[in-house]
């Protein structure tokens, strides 16, 4: 019976690590397409008077890249409050999930976060570098 | 190993006595829409000197646009040879056009095309910050009469202060 309890836990928690993670790099890619978007016609401009497509992408893809990195510590922050939170909603009488955090919780969160994240910007990378620069000769603002 | 084509006969009597700045031979340009093919430039010939102030004019729709696209190389033509100085830019990749205009190439913007979170001096400094031998900002903002102006956004600049072709660091083109 306990067995079979840790096994159905097991496979909770997969399923929680497997949707934050979607969540994660959804939220990422999101955040740069919107900057991509919102900022193509000044990278296309940059693009055309000479700036190089790494060039490019380091002023795009960097500020995400900051964005994350800044976000990381208050995500962790809200992750172990969500985390007592759950934990606290699972306290009854018949089971208890003790609220447990080692170096591996954070070394695998960061990790998840990073991979994420470089998934998202190798995409936006892609987009980036197929800028059509003569469309925004012609277009206004 | 390919070689510069020779310039062509010279359309005035006087003879430029300088090889050209830029050549153009032969130059097509087709655009493939659906199964229509749309002939923007049929076998262009041309060669164009330093110097020289050289304007193009045709109707719309008569392939101005795509001759400038080929020439500032933000564009590569579907046939013919498009050559700067020893350079065949009809043979260089993207890295390779990229580093063309950035040396070589201005462009003055119809849509001014500025960073509107960056003031005047900042938007000039991104270019002359690139030049191998950069004006400084200011510099460049006083010849255009905009040195009074280098802390204002592209939204407080006129139509005008806005387009004064302001971000060419060097262009031979």
């Amino acid at each position: 019976m306990a067995i079979a309890r840790a096994q159905n836990l097991k496979v909770f928690i997969t399923v929680l690590i497997l949707f934050a993670c979607i969540i994660t790099f959804s939220m990422v890619y999101n955040s740069g397409r919107m900057a991509l978007t919102e900022r193509s016609r000044e990278l296309a401009s940059l693009r055309i008077m000479g700036f190089t497509q790494g060039e490019v992408s380091t002023i795009l893809l960097g500020e995400q890249a900051i964005v994350t990195l800044a976000a990381s510590p208050s995500g962790i922050l809200i992750g172990i409050g969500f985390s007592a939170l759950m934990a606290r909603a699972y306290d009854s009488e018949l089971c208890r999930l003790p609220l447990v955090f080692t170096n591996a919780t954070y070394v695998v969160t960061i990790a998840g976060v990073l991979l994420a994240a470089l998934l998202a910007g190798s995409l936006i990378r892609y987009q980036l570098d197929r800028l059509d620069l003569i469309a925004v000769l012609k277009t206004r603002e | 190993m390919t070689r510069n084509p020779q310039p062509l006969p010279p359309s005035s009597p006087i003879a430029p006595l300088v090889p050209p700045l830029c050549q153009l031979r032969q130059v097509s340009k087709v655009y493939p829409m659906g199964e229509v093919q749309v002939q923007a430039l049929r076998s262009v010939s041309l060669d164009l000197y330093e110097g020289e102030f050289v304007v193009f004019l045709g109707a719309s729709g008569s392939g101005n646009s795509t001759l400038l696209n080929i020439l500032g190389s933000l564009d590569v033509p579907t046939s013919g040879e498009v050559w700067f100085r020893t350079w065949n830019l009809t043979q260089a990749n993207d890295a390779g056009l990229t580093l063309f205009r950035r040396r070589y190439v201005g462009f003055v913007f119809q849509f001014y095309n500025l960073i509107p979170s960056l003031t005047a001096r900042e938007n000039v400094a991104l270019v002359t910050e690139t030049a191998a031998h950069p004006m400084p900002p200011q510099e460049a903002l006083a010849l255009v009469g905009l040195a009074d102006r280098r802390d204002h956004f592209p939204a407080q600049l006129s139509g005008g202060g806005n387009n004064s072709g302001w971000r060419s660091p060097a262009p031979r083109i």
